[in-house]
């Protein structure tokens, strides 16, 4: 499992933990109130366990298991959505809109702060779908390379044999 | 596949539905009457979805697939994964009846009932941490 996929997933189960907390303490709140402010805390319980929990472990489990060796030279254009440079600013951007939503929870007069969160998320999510759509066309190039070399060399071939294909990362 | 991904995989589906047939009932409930309780539903409505279908599905199928621990063993993680799927399923049973009662006001022994649902959450979310933290590893 590659270093970014790793951290996607630790920080997932980071924010599962964090999301559920809130989550108590609210539910705590329901059946003995001690805090009527706690209410606050709905909306990044929500956050924190969609974006952070969900969409993060699919974003960790993505790069993991999906087609096409990340550092493949290509052009230039395809080679920066597949650097690991990349993935990683997609996580720093993803983690820095969750942070930045929990904080403008807890702080009444950062008004501004949502705006950064959001363009944030939105970024992450763009970065992450370019990484992606560029995974994927590198493994149909290597697909069409291998087909082309197999039917070059395909009546040389033993019956049944079949291509290696693309491996996931290591 | 391993037993506790079966497990996990089938109580998933089973919440899936249960979800579904709640809103189901509760929306025709509240055409028929006129009503609105969306309030009184809505609640374990999401949370039969999320916490039972969508979380369980995802550990049943991370138990599955994810690398084998180095450490602990992983009939350890197993046992911790067993503990965690009866301690999850208990509390969110219990949240589901107690939650809707004790917002329509029905009284003091459902508050309790859901202190202990929220206690069986949080071992739960923590057991399933547990079992899949040491499993996120490189080769």
């Amino acid at each position: 499992m590659p270093r970014v996929a790793r951290c996607f997933l630790h920080a997932a189960l980071v924010f599962w933990l964090a999301g559920t907390v809130l989550g108590v303490l609210l539910l705590v709140q329901k059946a003995a109130p001690f805090h009527a402010q706690l209410w606050v805390l709905l909306p990044v319980h929500y956050e924190f366990l969609l974006w952070g929990w969900l969409v993060q472990l699919a974003l960790g489990v993505a790069y993991w298991i999906l087609p096409g060796k990340v550092g493949t030279p290509g052009s230039a254009f395809a080679a920066c959505f597949l650097s690991p440079k990349w993935v990683w600013g997609v996580f720093v951007l993803l983690n820095t809109s969750l942070l930045l939503f929990c904080v403008q929870q807890l702080s009444a007069f950062a008004s501004l702060l949502p705006a950064f969160a959001q363009a944030a998320k939105l970024a992450a999510a763009s970065g992450f779908a370019l990484h992606v759509l560029a995974r994927l066309a590198l493994y149909e190039q290597q697909r069409q390379a291998q087909e082309t070399l197999r039917s070059g060399a395909g009546a040389h071939a033993a019956p049944g044999s079949r291509g290696t294909g693309p491996r996931a990362n290591p | 596949m391993p037993p506790l991904s079966r497990v996990l995989i089938r109580t998933a589906i089973a919440y899936l539905v249960a979800s579904l047939c709640l809103a189901a009932v509760a929306e025709g409930y509240d055409w028929a009457h006129a009503a609105t309780s969306r309030g009184l539903w809505m609640p374990s409505y999401l949370h039969l979805f999320f916490l039972g279908w969508v979380s369980q599905l995802i550990f049943g199928v991370a138990h599955w697939m994810f690398p084998k621990p180095l450490f602990p063993s992983l009939p350890v993680l197993e046992a911790v994964g067993w503990a965690s799927f009866a301690v999850w399923n208990l509390g969110l049973v219990l949240r589901t009846v107690a939650e809707p009662l004790l917002v329509a006001g029905s009284g003091e022994p459902w508050a309790v009932v859901l202190l202990v649902a929220a206690a069986l959450h949080g071992i739960g979310a923590l057991g399933w941490a547990l079992l899949l933290w040491p499993r996120i590893r490189g080769r």
